[in-house]
């Protein structure tokens, strides 16, 4: 886990020095992010809409429930942000490094997928966290780091709550 | 319930495919669309970004007792049923598709007929309603149509089953196998014996008892295809039986691809990923997997059907004479081959 929270962390960095390409508009490092955070907000979707058609557990339906309104704000505004400075609006898809997770939940059923959504849950989170904080501290285009600094808190609530969660076995009780 | 489902709905569509365009988009409307306007609203040749081609995940939670009905999804499946267009590719063939009524068989079934060939369909007896809209397809398109249901768990079926085929269209020269068995059952421990052995005999006894039968029938020029899946390279954990014998599919074929080759019968197999079948929301997916159906995949949608109909004409043409024990896929770019 803490090699992935690095290895985010010095992709994101090292973005921020490359130069835009002739193809796209932005800089690579906002294109990354647009990308990044965008996936994101789209796995969040997925592993809820999965959680409300599969669990039973209220307090994870709850949550799933939450992530759908939250991150479907965060899209938005991130949609919004990219508009505003002229880029290409974020992917609506989930990414290919978290596609092999939802397709483990995707295999899991009852209690084993609550533990299984928690687990994971943590985890895209924290990824999702420290992309989003690099950005907010040094992202070069205002309107999509704005977003990032909005989004920023929300996700850190996030964590924290699955955090607890997890902390008390996963079982939501 | 279905106040969630259209709240769900319309959250994902603003947030997956930008606002104006989907937030109008209710699910009947959204069924409507699959039957009437998907590929063949274009002329023959144009394109279309495969990502918008049909509906995205989320998908409405639903289940039928097994084996399901296309004619009660939501959306309903696209079978090429307004959209393929023939150009005489089969004419005068004459082929036999086991699960012929609905999924990727009644995709072939459709296809095969607009290209000329007679088609024979199988299916189980529940399927009828499915299988009286195919064979309506089929005639429709000018061709003879055989409805020959029955369970191809037993040999005596099986043997039948060619036998009626070829007295329905006076020969064959196209089989495929496409009839599955699929449960998704998370542990092990939960694999009745009864399960096993009828997954097993559906998608591993059938398909040798038929091709068995079925071969003293085939003249040179002939094709065998198979439906395997991209399961058999890259299995999920829930679909530790179905897997296997989509495993076993892969191998049989490339088999009996060596084995026929010298009698000039071609045999190849069609691997699909996750594709929008009644095998899925009859429990061959969990409500879980079925809601966010394909969201794996990079084209990030379920494929449709329709999607494999060319595959299983090219695989069965004449113009593919050089294909045999070549598997040929459509995954949405995800898995094998």
């Amino acid at each position: 886990m803490i090699v992935r929270l690095l290895a985010v962390a010095m992709l994101v960095t090292c973005l921020a020095s490359a130069s835009s390409s002739a193809q796209e508009p932005g800089s690579r490092q906002t294109r990354e992010f647009v990308q990044a955070a965008g996936e994101s907000d789209a796995f969040e979707m997925a592993e809820a809409y999965s959680a409300l058609a599969e669990s039973k557990n209220p307090q994870l339906l709850a949550f799933a429930r939450q992530m759908i309104r939250d991150h479907a704000a965060t899209s938005r505004a991130l949609k919004d942000a990219t508009m505003r400075a002229g880029l290409k609006p974020p992917p609506m898809g989930v990414g290919a490094g978290q596609a092999p997770f939802l397709a483990a939940l995707q295999s899991q059923h009852g209690i084993d997928f609550d533990r299984t959504y928690w687990r994971q849950q943590v985890l895209a989170h924290i990824s999702a966290l420290v992309v989003e904080r690099v950005y907010a501290a040094n992202g070069d285009t205002p309107s999509v780091r704005a977003a990032a600094v909005a989004a920023v808190p929300l996700v850190q609530s996030h964590l924290a709550m699955v955090e607890a969660i997890s902390a008390k076995g996963g079982d939501g009780s | 319930m279905d106040m969630r489902d259209t709240t769900r709905r319309q959250a994902m569509t603003v947030a997956t495919l930008g606002a104006a365009a989907a937030a109008t988009v209710a699910a009947p409307a959204m069924a409507q669309d699959m039957t009437a306007m998907p590929a063949g609203t274009l002329p023959k040749g144009g394109k279309q970004n495969p990502r918008d081609k049909y509906a995205k995940p989320p998908y409405k939670s639903q289940s039928q007792p097994w084996p399901g009905l296309a004619s009660r999804m939501d959306p309903r499946p696209d079978h090429g049923e307004t959209s393929y267009v023939g150009s005489g590719r089969l004419t005068g063939r004459k082929a036999l598709i086991t699960g012929g009524d609905s999924g990727m068989g009644r995709a072939a079934a459709i296809a095969f007929a607009r290209e000329g060939a007679d088609v024979a369909i199988n299916y189980l007896p529940e399927e009828e309603p499915d299988a009286r809209e195919v064979i309506d397809l089929i005639r429709r398109a000018g061709r003879k149509a055989a409805a020959i249901p029955g369970d191809i768990r037993t040999e005596s079926f099986c043997r039948q089953l060619v036998d009626r085929a070829v007295g329905a269209m006076g020969g064959l020269d196209i089989l495929v196998c496409n009839a599955a068995r699929q449960q998704s059952i998370p542990s092990i421990l939960d694999v009745t014996d009864e399960e096993f052995d009828r997954t097993m005999k559906t998608n591993i006894y059938a398909p040798f008892w038929i091709i068995r039968a079925a071969l003293p029938h085939l003249e040179p020029g002939s094709a065998i295809i198979g439906t395997t899946s991209e399961q058999a390279y890259n299995p999920d954990p829930d679909l530790y039986v179905y897997a296997q014998t989509k495993a076993a599919t892969m191998n049989y074929l490339k088999s009996l691809a060596k084995q026929l080759g010298p009698k000039g019968i071609r045999v190849n197999g069609v691997a699909p990923g996750p594709i929008w079948t009644p095998l899925q929301v009859s429990g061959g997916a969990s409500q879980g997997k079925l809601v966010t159906f394909g969201a794996t995949t990079p084209l990030g949608r379920a494929g449709q059907p329709a999607e494999l109909a060319g595959i299983f004409v090219r695989l069965a043409e004449d113009d593919g004479s050089y294909t045999t024990g070549n598997i040929y896929g459509a995954g949405g770019g995800q898995g094998q081959p």
